[in-house]
């Protein structure tokens, strides 16, 4: 079974409002390699799916990102090679319950049925490669966050290098850069729409909808 | 039944447990446990693993780091630590589990590994174990000085190439009376180094499945690593390392070098 992980941190906005924690226990230091997580199986949905509140939530954050589809199964990738072994980029969303503590893996937060809809990949063979993407997220239409890849604190290339040092990456496992500081809430009844695009290429959107957990 | 899959002469087969020492592959053929080679006795989905399950190791890790004595006793008892690993990871019995040249103290764990049998979500505790389709033995290694405070225990820790052998067995269910009363040990080179029962578990079996079906679907084939007792050894090149869990199995794994060139 692929594997579908994600960075955490990885955008410098969200690394600058954590900076000033960084240096303070229980961090201690800022992190010297990627943060990661894992949205497991039961979060993948397809594109229209609802996104299913748990009782007891009111509100999620919309977490549009960018999911890099791996082409070889290789491990200890070099940075100037990384571009070689994607194969595609698809479109995602990294649904988060909101909180603040960042010292236990986000398995509450990130984990829940349903929280992980991704899109159709976009082979890479049809762009230049190493562009900057532009992520565009929007809630019932209306457009609440725009964000681009320049900022981020690990590049493509680097981040795919840093993971495969210790974890050999599979066909079709799928590495999401991360989410944008600031993640717009979405709640019951919203449409929630991800869209994604480069210089060369449009990936498309992603859209799917809020709904509250049916109770037993 | 004792399940396994191991490649013999070319191909890769189904076999089960015959006697201690030997195999049955699913063509009827009878092999030593040594002339196989063996493979992670099941395909996994959901990986979780159990951080400080056990009071005894809880303890033993504070002593280590008075700093974070609070996060390492308190914590673990309001509520299960989870933390999720991934496929990558796994490793047959009898495998090479490889020590990075920067690891400073690399431990391993036997832990009850227990492998879920049917999907549900929401499951009480009361019929929790209705959702077991065997149990496994795990060694979930982790390199303590790459332990950093970010959605820890981190992936670099936890997640590595190699660093958790599983098996040699899937057990049935049926054939585990009593999970709760299982001895763990731990042998390098021949010596005891670890030793505790999974009556010790802060958070048993069945209060994981609860609480974890709580937050998500559990599925067929999803794994819950319950955690180890206290014993946490440093472990280095050519060390035979080998976990045992009462009546579920004996993995034997052995610690190699950093096999990449520095630069």
């Amino acid at each position: 079974m692929k594997t579908v992980l994600g960075a955490l941190l990885n955008f410098k906005g969200v690394w600058d409002r954590y900076e000033s924690r960084m240096h303070q226990e229980p961090h201690n230091h800022p992190p010297c390699f990627p943060v990661l997580f894992i949205k497991p199986c039961n979060t993948w949905r397809n594109p229209g799916d609802p996104i299913i509140l748990p009782s007891g939530v009111d509100e999620v954050e919309v977490g549009g990102t960018l999911g890099i589809v791996i082409g070889k199964t290789t491990s200890h990738i070099q940075e100037a090679n990384a571009y070689s072994y994607i194969k595609g980029y698809l479109i995602a969303n990294d649904v988060t319950i909101p909180h603040e503590s960042i010292l236990r893996p986000p398995i509450k937060q990130k984990c829940r049925d349903s929280f992980c809809p991704m899109s159709a990949m976009t082979l890479s063979s049809d762009m230049q490669g190493g562009g900057v993407f532009n992520i565009r997220i929007f809630v019932n239409d209306e457009l609440k966050l725009q964000e681009s890849t320049a900022g981020l604190v690990r590049s493509i290339p680097k981040l795919i290098a840093d993971i495969s040092e210790y974890m050999t990456l599979k066909e079709d496992d799928v590495v999401f850069i991360g989410t944008p500081d600031g993640a717009p809430l979405a709640r019951k009844g919203d449409k929630v729409t991800v869209e994604i695009d480069c210089l060369d290429a449009c990936l498309g959107r992603l859209t799917n909808f809020i709904e509250s957990e049916v109770p037993n | 039944m004792k399940r396994a899959r191991v490649g013999y002469g070319g191909a890769i087969h189904d076999a089960f447990e015959v006697t201690d020492n030997r195999v049955c592959l699913s063509d009827g053929r009878v092999l030593e446990e040594a002339e196989v080679l063996w493979l992670p006795p099941f395909e996994a989905k959901t990986i979780f693993a159990l951080a400080l399950n056990y009071a005894d190791h809880a303890k033993e890790l504070a002593a280590k780091s008075s700093k974070e004595t609070s996060i390492f006793l308190k914590a673990p008892l309001a509520e299960p630590i989870i933390f999720l690993k991934g496929a990558n990871t796994l490793l047959g019995h009898r495998g090479f589990t490889m020590r990075p040249k920067t690891a400073e103290f690399m431990h391993y764990e036997c832990e009850l590994g227990v492998v879920i049998g049917k999907s549900g979500k929401k499951i009480s505790k009361a019929n929790a174990l209705d959702y077991v389709g065997g149990y496994t033995v795990v060694n979930d290694y982790a390199i303590r000085n790459f332990l950093e405070g970010y959605y820890r225990p981190n992936l670099r820790v936890k997640s590595r190439d190699t660093c958790t052998p599983i098996g040699p067995y899937f057990v049935d269910k049926d054939d585990v009376l009593d999970p709760m009363n299982l001895n763990l040990t731990t042998y390098v080179n021949g010596k005891l180094t670890q030793e505790g029962n999974t009556i010790d578990m802060i958070h048993d079996i069945s209060s994981l499945i609860e609480y974890i079906s709580g937050i998500m679907t559990l599925n067929p084939g999803d794994v819950i690593m319950t955690g180890t007792p206290k014993g946490s050894v440093d472990v280095f090149p050519g060390d035979e390392v080998i976990c045992e869990v009462e009546g579920v199995g004996r993995l034997i794994n052995t610690i190699v070098s950093d096999w990449h060139s520095d630069n």
